[in-house]
């Protein structure tokens, strides 16, 4: 089972066309408090049984939401190389290479509050002909 | 490349056809009117619409039209499907949660206060109350049920556009931010589509090349607004039946149809970021990006080998 994260806030800036970002390893034993944490979740208090009966008005009596146990997230691996074969799977468009980055991305961190400044917008090498984001 | 931008189902519609034959720019032009008719049917703010018809009938067997069975058939499967995460049945909790009217473009987070009554119906927000009648094409709502399709027409209806105008063009529909795409355009190149940047309106965080598929994006940071002294936004947790309380900002999932990728990105933004990525990872051929309200930008796996840039 694969919930690989990368973690790159704050590392907005060109990079090499096809860098694959970091992996991030989670631990067998985090996966299984996961998915043993949901399937509680859902044995013990599902959506389907969570949306109970309640009055209409000011507020909807719902049983207490039941959080399963998160197990923490594990250290990111190093960064890895791309192999040959994600290059030959890319889109074949042709534009000038932006200059490669001069250190390796920071690894993952745990999950925390943090103060975010507005990082430096980047740099595509086309306008896209859409954009997703939340409705409206 | 033919281009057409409009107003429907409460979001900006944008429709691209890499084509410009006399048909093909017919076929464009019909565009806004098949969302006017959808409406017709799928709006829960229209009170002559289809499915509002359908919300006062609790209690008797309503015969609906094929479109109208269509959309439910599929909120209902994926009701079943992601355990309940992702149901049609919640119009009672987002009228509680203050989402009463169709949003407007740039309307500043407005004071809505909760209706309030003594004493009302009991409602209920479980989807398996929902009973269909496949040979009648009968819908039967329990007292108290109501149905709202909002996370499910916009992905629908852009479906429905590119299956209707893939045989002009290459065609990319934008209903909102879900985007779809009948394969790659005429020169055989992905579609270059940006993902929006949460925290900065103005800024893009990824650029990703779409071929084949759809991406969506499920967030609480534009639909949002303020009851009493709390900040309240439209993804409902069934589980509470109050707007969805985790980390994740906002969700974006490239899935093989857009209306796949919405239901992922709800699911993902409910269940929160670990359990989220995790959902996505039992997924076919689904891939995730997660910002979360502290500003980190998470990736699964299989995000990059989409990317243009990987940042």
């Amino acid at each position: 089972m694969r919930a690989t994260m990368t973690e790159t806030k704050h590392n907005r800036k060109p990079a090499q066309k096809g860098a694959p970002g970091v992996k991030q390893l989670i631990s067998a034993t985090a996966l299984a408090a996961t998915l043993t944490g949901w399937a509680l979740l859902t044995a013990t208090q599902p959506a389907d049984q969570a949306a109970t009966t309640a009055v209409v008005g000011s507020q909807i009596n719902v049983p207490p939401l039941v959080m399963p146990t998160l197990a923490p997230v594990a250290t990111a691996a190093p960064l890895s190389l791309p192999t040959a074969g994600t290059a030959a799977e890319r889109p074949q468009i042709v534009v000038q290479a932006p200059p490669a980055p001069t250190a390796a991305p920071a690894p993952a961190q745990p999950l925390r509050q943090v103060v975010v400044p507005a990082p430096p917008a980047p740099s595509f090498p086309f306008a896209p002909v859409a954009r997703t984001r939340s409705s409206r | 490349m033919q281009q057409t931008t409009f107003r429907a189902m409460g979001s900006t519609i944008m429709v691209a056809l890499d084509a410009d034959t006399p048909r093909a720019i017919a076929a464009l032009a019909a565009v806004p009117d098949w969302f006017a008719g959808w409406e017709r049917i799928f709006s829960r703010f229209r009170t002559d619409s289809e499915l509002s018809r359908l919300n006062r009938s609790h209690g008797r067997w309503m015969p609906v039209s094929q479109l109208l069975w269509e959309l439910i058939e599929i909120a209902v499967t994926a009701a079943r499907q992601s355990h309940g995460l992702v149901s049609p049945a919640l119009l009672p909790a987002l009228e509680a949660a203050g989402y009463t009217k169709s949003f407007i473009p740039d309307q500043p987070v407005a004071e809505v206060h909760p209706s309030k009554s003594a004493s009302g119906p009991r409602v209920s927000l479980d989807y398996r109350g929902i009973r269909l009648n496949s040979h009648s094409r009968a819908v039967w709502l329990p007292p108290g049920l109501r149905i709202d399709l909002g996370g499910f027409a916009k992905g629908w209806a852009a479906d429905q556009v590119v299956r209707r105008l893939a045989r002009f063009g290459p065609v990319l529909v934008d209903a909102g931010g879900d985007i779809a795409v009948s394969g790659p355009r005429a020169d055989d190149s992905p579609w270059p589509i940006a993902v929006d940047d949460p925290c900065h309106r103005s800024e893009q965080i990824d650029l990703i090349m779409l071929g084949e598929g759809g991406v969506a994006t499920s967030g609480r940071d534009y639909r949002r607004w303020r009851q009493g002294d709390v900040e309240r936004h439209h993804i409902i947790d069934p589980r509470s039946g109050a707007p969805a309380n985790t980390d994740v900002l906002s969700a974006t999932v490239i899935a093989p149809s857009v209306l796949a990728a919405e239901l992922a990105a709800k699911a993902a933004l409910i269940l929160g970021s670990q359990a989220g990525l995790d959902y996505i990872a039992t997924l076919e051929n689904h891939t995730a990006l997660l910002v979360l309200d502290n500003g980190q930008v998470l990736r699964d796996e299989a995000w990059a080998a989409h990317c243009w840039v990987t940042v």
